[in-house]
Parts: C-alpha cells; sequence; structure tokens
C-alpha cells in the first residue's frame, strides 16, 4: 500500500519529498476517506465527495486550489480536530 | 568551503566532553576569519557587522546542536572585543521585541483607526513602509520594502477572522506584498489584519535572515527548527502548501506558528490603543 500512494503521488505530479510527507497521513484517513483515497489511487477522474462541518472535498478543490490528495487530507483534520481546522480553513493565507 | 562536509562530519563522529564542543577542524575553519583586536577596533560598525555576518555563516554551516552557545565561542575564538559586537548585533529577547514593536505601532498617529480611515491606498502602504522600518530595526534585520497588489483576489471577513489571500514575504526578492483590497478596506477586522500582517510577515523576514544570512536571535533552538521548514531542512516546505499538502501541514509549520502567535502577541497588546 505504502509503494502505491508513494509512487502513484509521484506519477500525478507530486515530488518524492512531498510524497514521503503525505504518506503517513494519507495510510492513516478515517472511513470513508481511506476508501476515497483507494479509488483515486486506481484511477484519478475517481475524485468523491463528502462534506463535513461546512467543507466539502470538491469545495477545497474548487475554491482552494486543493489538489484532491490535500483535500482528502484537509477533510481528515476536519473530521478529527474539527474547531482547529474550521479555525484555520476561516483565516487568510498569508 | 571545499572542506566543509569533512568538517560536518568530523564534527559527527568526534567524541566531545561537552556536546556543544568544536572540533579542532572547525576551530581553524573559523579562525580563518581572526583579526586582532586593535585592527577590529578600527574597524568601523558597519564593517564589524559584515565580518560577524561572515562569521555567523560559517556556525550556521557546521549545523551546530540546539543548545549550542555561541556567546562563549565567539570569545574563545575571537576575543572579547568581537563578542562585545555580537551581543550588539544581537536582537533582543522576543518578549522585549513584542513590547517595542507594540509600541511603535500604537505609537503610529497615522495608523489609529480613525486616522487611517481617511489614508489612500498609497498613503497607507507609506505608513506601513515606515513602520517596517521600525520593526526591522527593533529585529536587528535589514527592512523589506512594502507593496501591495491588487491580483491577490477578494477577501471575505468572518467574525475576527479574514479570509483570503492575504499577502506574503518573498525569500527571493525580500519584500513584502499585501492584498491590495485587504489594505484599502476601512473595515475594522480587515484594518486589524493588516497590522497583524506586517508583523506577521516581517517576523518571516527575521525567520529567513537568521536562517540564510546572519542569526541574531538568541534563541538558536528557535532557529533550528524554523530552517527545519524555511531552509533545507527535514521538512522542507514553506508557504501557502496547502494545495499540495493540505491545511494541516501548512498550519504547522514551525515558521508559521512563530510568526502567527508573535503577530497575535502584539495584536493583542495594541489593538484597544489602536481604536482609542
Amino acid at each position: 500500500m505504502k509503494e502505491k500512494i508513494c509512487r502513484t503521488l509521484k506519477e500525478r505530479g507530486y515530488s518524492e519529498h512531498s510524497a514521503k510527507l503525505l504518506l503517513p497521513d494519507l495510510m492513516r484517513l478515517s472511513a470513508p476517506l481511506d476508501r476515497m483515497l483507494q479509488a483515486w489511487l486506481n484511477n484519478e477522474r475517481e475524485q468523491l465527495d463528502y462534506s463535513c462541518n461546512g467543507f466539502s472535498i470538491h469545495g477545497l478543490q474548487r475554491e482552494r486550489g486543493m489538489k484532491y490528495p490535500a483535500a482528502l487530507l484537509t477533510m481528515d483534520w476536519l473530521m478529527k480536530e474539527p474547531e482547529k481546522a474550521v479555525r484555520s480553513l476561516t483565516k487568510g493565507i498569508k | 568551503m571545499e572542506n566543509l562536509e569533512d568538517i560536518e562530519r568530523d564534527f559527527e563522529q568526534t567524541e566531545c566532553s561537552e556536546v556543544e564542543d568544536l572540533n579542532p577542524l572547525q576551530i581553524d575553519y573559523l579562525r580563518e576569519l581572526d583579526i586582532a583586536p586593535e585592527a577590529w577596533e578600527s574597524m568601523g560598525i558597519q564593517a564589524q557587522d559584515e565580518h560577524l555576518g561572515l562569521i555567523m555563516h560559517r556556525f550556521q554551516e557546521m549545523k551546530l546542536p540546539h543548545q549550542f552557545n555561541f556567546k562563549q565561542w565567539i570569545e574563545k575564538i575571537f576575543g572579547s572585543k568581537v563578542k562585545e559586537s555580537y551581543e550588539r548585533i544581537e536582537a533582543p529577547q522576543d518578549h522585549i521585541q513584542i513590547e517595542q514593536i507594540s509600541g511603535v505601532l500604537s505609537d503610529c498617529k497615522e495608523l489609529k483607526f480613525d486616522n487611517w480611515c481617511n489614508l489612500e491606498l498609497s498613503e497607507r502602504i507609506d505608513v506601513l513602509n515606515a513602520v517596517e522600518k521600525q520593526i526591522a530595526e527593533i529585529e536587528h534585520r535589514p527592512a523589506c520594502p512594502v507593496n501591495y497588489d491588487a491580483s491577490m483576489g477578494s477577501v471575505q471577513i468572518y467574525g475576527d477572522n479574514v479570509y483570503g489571500h492575504l499577502g506574503g514575504y518573498s525569500q527571493e526578492t525580500k519584500d513584502i506584498t499585501l492584498n491590495a483590497n485587504m489594505v484599502e478596506s476601512n473595515d475594522p477586522t480587515a484594518y486589524l489584519e493588516v497590522i497583524d500582517t506586517i508583523v506577521h510577515e516581517g517576523r518571516h523576514a527575521y525567520q529567513d535572515y537568521n536562517i540564510h544570512v546572519c542569526e541574531v536571535h538568541p534563541r538558536h533552538s528557535e532557529v533550528a527548527s524554523w530552517a527545519e521548514t524555511m531552509g533545507d531542512g527535514k521538512w522542507r516546505y514553506w508557504g501557502d502548501c496547502s494545495t499540495e499538502l493540505g491545511q494541516r501541514l501548512y498550519e504547522q509549520q514551525s515558521v508559521e506558528i512563530d510568526a502567527r502567535n508573535f503577530a497575535t502577541d502584539i495584536k493583542e497588546q495594541i489593538t484597544d490603543k489602536l481604536f482609542a
């Protein structure tokens, strides 16, 4: 699984360094995000949506320019630490 | 320079009596920059500072442990006069910087909310440039030009927060750019965010200066931690990495946490005074 994630991330534009940084968090995604990652790994066009705490994966991609793995990880943070994540997402980028 | 890898390797392999010891190879490398006390005293302050920058750069090349005592080793290798000069270039402790910067911001008449609302965008940028010069002086680093950018998109206000791309510090050009829409706004929340952002980006300039030019921050362990994200340390990501790595890794970068806390501490001290 680890190798598949790393290889796929690199094939889809991530550097080796970034792929290794993301790997531990992607391996620990909450359900159902883990299954969504699996679908995306098998087919890049399978970008399933999910909503939580007023944010959706597709919204994070569309409005904040996040790549699908980045949006999955952000959604995972929203599920695990909703207060911190919402606070961060409603602040500006600087 | 060509022996740098040997110096780093030798340092790792040498058994030192104390963890913060330098080995003979490293000491020789530093001694190449030694200057006789009389010559040191006859140098101007600017030349001394430049030379100290070279010395600090060599220390940084050695990737020394977090608890390394620079003052002690500068005195040991270069003598007490150079150590005294180092103490002059060393920036104040954070709590003193926070107090002094809060003073600069709350004493600036043009920055009071009522006066601010009467200024044009270009006048606001002039005020921010003047403020940045004073902040840089307190932080013992060169001042950054402050610009605005109208193409950074809109900003939205959510309660006490302003959302959008608010600004940034460039490691390449060494300047600070602020979102023109935020600077132009007369909304009190956006106004406070402008002040927060100028302090926040100035802190990034300070981190960059400490990592890449001359270590003036009094706590080496903090500079080492910043270097892990802003430098070529183990994390090697910095800035808006949220699009690639997600929001959590962006939020939890050591340089972002530090800049955010530093600006928040200042904002908390001055908010009431700015609206008085």
